[in-house]
């Protein structure tokens, strides 16, 4: 019997490692790799830059 | 005594580095702006023991910091405006190794997008005698040039509109809006950051500004 109990502990811890891993989730930081400037990724950001001035940078009453 | 220096300095020449202000620009018409002048060498292999800044027509409440020579000493007008301050050290080193800065609090006249010229007289020291070279020439095409302290508006972060109460040489721009995001005069802009500028050229209906500012000139400042 304690010999039972212990294989089907051991192979639960199994099964709860397994399960972090295909979670996902981790506290590490992510890949540096992943990180880059908006102008370096255009397609993946709501408003590609284009070049040209954003309108932050128009004075106030620009073009009227 | 002083007449001792000055003949010193006339044979010596002007084998000296300049001193010059730090930092900057001050803003017109605010109080309490400290101003740092640094002195890079001495004269000629000669240790700095003097700097004496002459204080130009219209900056007023002025006074000296106490320094690495000590407190300063202060000359006054008939107005009580300081005219001169001094420091002064009684020994000297027998290299010239250091870089000795001295500060001035004062508040500059309400001359924006302008240059304050502040005359220098250093002497310096060694056991054959005392060296004494003026800074107060324009620039150093006419002599020792003297130190000069460039005058902005004080502004706030982001959106400031100025009228300008004097022109600005196309090239003195960049002077006075190093520390601007942006400059626009009309459809026109200037920016000292290169990706900026880049956009400016980009922008269909903008131009990069060019030419000088004219006195009356409206421009929009971010900075």
């Amino acid at each position: 019997m304690r010999a039972l109990l212990l294989v089907a502990c051991l192979a639960a811890c199994g099964d709860n490692l397994k399960a972090k891993d295909d979670a996902g989730v981790s506290d590490a930081a992510p890949d540096a790799q992943a990180l880059r400037h908006c102008l370096d990724r255009p397609t993946e950001i709501v408003r590609p830059p284009n070049g040209q001035l954003p309108c932050d940078l128009l004075p106030p009453g620009f073009g009227q | 005594m002083h007449k001792k220096f000055l003949l010193v300095a006339l044979i010596s020449g002007t084998a000296a580095a300049h001193p010059h202000i730090e930092g900057g620009p001050a803003f017109a018409n605010v109080s309490g702006q400290l101003v740092t002048f640094g002195v890079s060498h001495g004269c000629s292999g000669k240790d700095t023991v003097k700097i004496e800044v002459a204080i130009p027509t219209g900056v007023t409440g002025v006074r000296g910091l106490y320094g690495p020579f000590g407190a300063p000493k202060a000359t006054k007008d008939a107005n009580n405006n300081v005219t001169t301050v001094t420091w002064e050290k009684a020994t000297y080193e027998t290299d010239d190794n250091t870089y000795p800065e001295f500060t001035l609090r004062l508040k500059v006249p309400d001359v924006p997008f302008t240059q304050l010229m502040f005359s220098v007289t250093q002497t310096c020291r060694d056991a054959t005698g005392d060296t004494v070279v003026v800074w107060d020439k324009p620039d150093d095409t006419t002599g020792n040039a003297a130190p000069r302290l460039t005058v902005v508006p004080a502004r706030a972060k982001g959106w400031n509109k100025f009228m300008l109460p004097a022109g600005i040489a196309e090239a003195d721009v960049p002077l006075y809006f190093g520390d601007a995001h942006i400059v626009w005069k009309g459809s026109a802009a200037y920016s000292p950051n290169a990706v900026v500028h880049a956009m400016i050229a980009m922008t269909p209906g903008v131009s990069v500004l060019s030419g000088d500012l004219a006195a009356g000139d409206e421009i929009w400042v971010k900075y």
